[in-house]
């Protein structure tokens, strides 16, 4: 159909008025009830049951997923890492989670020396929070595009890889940024106390898995700046009705639970058990799941995600 | 007639006889373990003829240390004239640890709980301070030494006077369980108390640190800032104390002069420490005093007592709960609160073994001749070899926290808390079993590739035959939201236009 047959359209039909929107309040775009058909972004069950097929398929990550984890456990405890093992569950989580773990692993692993001051006191933590920071970005823009391609194409190929270092940027702004939202949360929990250490610092790390979530995926699947590729995301989990958010809290309170609780693993010692290594390994494809749900969240709505912020009926009546 | 006179007689001789074992073991306590970690340096070495493991319960005896939410302070036992004695909430207790019966039983005013400390027939504990709360900023008292103050005398229950937001140190005779003298302090305290010659220290949460002599007449009280919590330790003329800093700053090691309380000392580590925890003091190799911490920053220091000078720092694996480090007479022995035990070289800090028991430990090892034990915050104690570093033997001692050791010829006693909270006395078994466990944070390659194969190939399997009946049966995915095969009405229309 051409441009122009489109134009011939009889003149004589008006659509309908639209019905005026109704009033919409401070958290209506995260907590308004779903109706039915009212948002492009598919369920949450059938979205999850698509995440774990896609995962399920990439044989090549499935395989990686020990490997990297004994790579990472045999470089860490030879620098004087003992555990808990159970830590190691979140090499392939999304970030904030990364970034509230990985202080601890630095912690106990690149230590300063007793009594040092300034900088010496605490340049080799630092050091060895962007380094795994890095680290944990590089994996995730890996994942992120090896779920891209699955889902586009309904396989991987070494194009994933290549990709992957274009995702990067995005994957390390996303770290750097729940960083900062962690520290802010840290900042909340002091000054405010028990409450504050619930809605600071989980509070924290539930808005970094839902605003960025979808970052990784539009770096993967699409051109744009990086700025863009963030406000994307943000836009995308902000589609109303979506249930972005509660799938957010799930995942974290899950993924916290998962590491506080006395699992395999969660105790000192250099030689994890089977069962260690089972619950390790079983929890990372849980990431995985979860990094391929997103994807595929995105790139199901990803032509209804609008490119400019849209204009609440309030401010566009202001105009 | 004489027959049967005799087979009474030997009637009654058979359990005598059979009862001396018992008596030579537990009736042979001495005042060895008169306070806190042993002695005045707190070096938790028990004596000789301590029970080496493995361990078996000899008896238990109840007592009002409160279930774990009530506990509140440290309730570890001293030993002294064949009876164990604890400090509860609301009682002093103590236990004939030749039988585990009670022997007797006195009321103190509610208050954290804290080891007492006994000189001769004077027993001295801390009542009073209420349940958990702490005294207003306004208590604060003045950097000042204060002269004698006259004791309260002979009363025989706590005084009716007591504040339930300060604490009291109180003069008991052990014979007969009457109150000598008793001694208002100016806040809550913690500390338990030390006894170091003729003097009787204890320190109060607000800073401020009091010496008594063993009549209750008060010799000085010294504000040394902050708050002072963890046990003090005593070396010759001088008492040692841990300062914790309010909620910033650096904490601080203070030592005073026993004489009239002045400074001789104070060490502030470089670097922020909340928390050095309670000191330890003993001789090294050179025979010079030093001062072992465990500070809350993983890490244990040795610090000089003649200036007050760092000597060695050494790291751990993670924090601690400041608990003071046992020694022996070349070893520093330490416990984090992961439960991670450390034998340290006292002349250099240098570590020779760790066991990691995976039990969270909030109280100290004590060191026998040749295990160090640990007591556990689930009710389990271990036993570690001093020459391997390998867990000899554990076991379970009660259903939640062993909350203090203390040990005497043929007998180690325990504080613990949980459904029956009390003291239980526990005593070789020969029929038990050893062990012979290496710590879990030896490397071993081989274990940790052939777990690593046990687990990862049989997972990613299965993982991989999953994946593929999903795939069949999900069908591949489709994002084509605008299908190019549909017909459009619009152009269905336009395109039947003439």
């Amino acid at each position: 159909m051409s441009n122009k047959k489109k134009r011939q359209r009889p003149s004589s039909y008006r659509a309908p008025a639209p019905a005026p929107a109704p009033r919409r309040g401070l958290l209506d775009s995260i907590l308004a009830p779903r109706a039915p058909g009212g948002s492009p972004m598919p369920r949450l069950r059938s979205t999850l049951a698509r995440g774990l097929a896609t995962t399920l398929s990439i044989r090549w990550l499935l395989a990686a997923v020990p490997v990297v984890i004994l790579a990472a456990w045999a470089f860490l405890t030879s620098f004087g890492f003992e555990g808990p093992f159970s830590t190691m569950s979140v090499t392939f989580a999304l970030p904030p989670l990364t970034t509230s773990a990985d202080p601890q692993i630095a912690g106990k692993t690149f230590r300063a020396a007793i009594d040092a001051t300034g900088l010496g006191a605490n340049a080799a933590g630092l050091v060895a929070i962007f380094g795994l920071l890095l680290f944990h970005a590089a994996v995730n823009a890996i994942v992120a595009t090896l779920s891209v391609e699955q889902l586009r194409t309904g396989s991987v190929s070494a194009w994933a890889i290549r990709r992957a270092g274009r995702v990067l940027r995005t994957t390390l702004a996303v770290g750097f940024m729940c960083l900062g939202l962690l520290i802010i949360g840290n900042l909340v929990s002091f000054f405010f106390g028990g409450i504050g250490q619930v809605f600071g610092l989980i509070g924290s790390v539930v808005i970094g898995v839902y605003l960025f979530g979808f970052a990784p995926t539009i770096a993967a699947d699409e051109e744009r700046r990086l700025t863009d590729t963030l406000t994307r995301s943000v836009r995308s989990a902000r589609m109303p009705g979506s249930a972005n958010l509660w799938l957010a809290i799930i995942y974290v309170l899950a993924s916290l639970v998962s590491l506080l609780a006395p699992l395999p693993g969660s105790t000192i010692g250099r030689t994890p058990s089977i069962a260690a290594w089972a619950v390790v390994i079983v929890l990372s494809v849980g990431h995985l799941v979860m990094q391929s749900t997103l994807a595929y969240r995105y790139l199901a709505v990803a032509p209804d995600v609008p490119d400019q912020p849209v204009k609440r009926p309030a401010d566009a009546a202001r105009r | 007639m004489r027959t049967l006179r005799w087979l009474a007689l030997l009637a009654l001789a058979v359990p005598a006889v059979a009862a001396i074992p018992a008596v030579a073991a537990f009736g042979a306590v001495d005042a060895s373990w008169s306070q806190y970690q042993r002695d005045a340096g707190r070096s938790g070495l028990a004596p000789e003829g301590t029970p080496e493991p493995p361990y078996t319960v000899s008896w238990n005896a109840p007592a009002g240390i409160g279930d774990p939410s009530k506990v509140l302070g440290s309730p570890a036992p001293i030993l002294t004239d064949g009876l164990a004695v604890v400090v509860g909430r609301e009682t002093v207790e103590a236990i004939d640890v030749s039988t585990g019966e009670q022997a007797w039983s006195v009321p103190r005013a509610l208050g954290p709980s804290a080891p007492a400390a006994v000189e001769g027939d004077t027993l001295v504990f801390v009542e009073g301070g209420g349940d958990g709360s702490t005294a207003s900023a306004s208590s604060l008292p003045t950097p000042t030494i204060t002269p004698s103050a006259t004791p309260s005398k002979h009363a025989t229950s706590p005084s009716t006077a007591v504040s339930a937001s300060v604490s009291s140190v109180v003069g008991m005779s052990l014979r007969t369980q009457r109150r000598l003298w008793s001694v208002p302090l100016s806040d809550v305290s913690n500390t338990g108390v030390l006894i170091a010659g003729s003097n009787v220290v204890v320190g109060a949460a607000a800073g401020a640190i009091t010496a008594l002599d063993l009549d209750g007449r008060t010799r000085w009280t010294k504000d040394v800032g902050d708050h002072v919590l963890a046990p003090i330790a005593a070396s010759g003329d001088l008492i040692i104390a841990s300062v914790r800093p309010e909620a910033q700053g650096s904490a601080a090691l203070v030592a005073l002069r026993l004489a009239d309380g002045s400074q001789a000392w104070r060490y502030e580590p470089n670097g922020a420490v909340l928390d050095l925890g309670g000191p330890s003091v003993g001789s090294d190799a050179s025979g010079s005093p030093t001062v072992y911490v465990v500070g809350v920053d993983a890490s244990v220091r040795a610090v000089s007592v003649a200036d007050g000078s760092q000597r060695w720092a050494a790291p751990l694996y993670s924090p601690t709960t400041g608990s003071p480090p046992a020694l022996t007479d070349d070893a520093v022995v330490v416990t984090d609160e992961s439960g991670t035990v450390y034998d340290l070289d006292r002349a250099t800090g240098s570590e020779r073994w760790r066991f990691a028991t995976n039990r969270r430990s909030v109280d100290p090892p004590i060191v026998t001749g040749a295990s160090v034990i640990q007591p556990a915050a689930d009710g389990a104690v271990s036993a570690i070899s001093l020459g391997s570093g390998h867990e000899i033997w554990h076991g379970t001692i009660a259903d939640s926290g062993v909350l203090g050791l203390a040990a005497a010829r043929g007998l180690i006693v325990a504080s613990v808390t949980g459904t029956a909270p009390g003291i239980v006395g526990l005593v070789s078994d020969p029929a038990g079993l050893t062990e012979d466990v290496v710590s879990p944070t030896t490397a071993d390659p081989r274990g940790l590739v052939a777990n690593w194969l046990g687990a990862a190939l049989p997972l990613t399997v299965l993982l991989i035959v999953i994946g593929q009946a999903l795939a069949t049966r999900m069908g591949p995915v489709s994002f084509d939201t605008a299908d190019d095969d549909a017909v459009d009405p619009w152009e269905a229309d336009l395109e039947d236009e003439p």
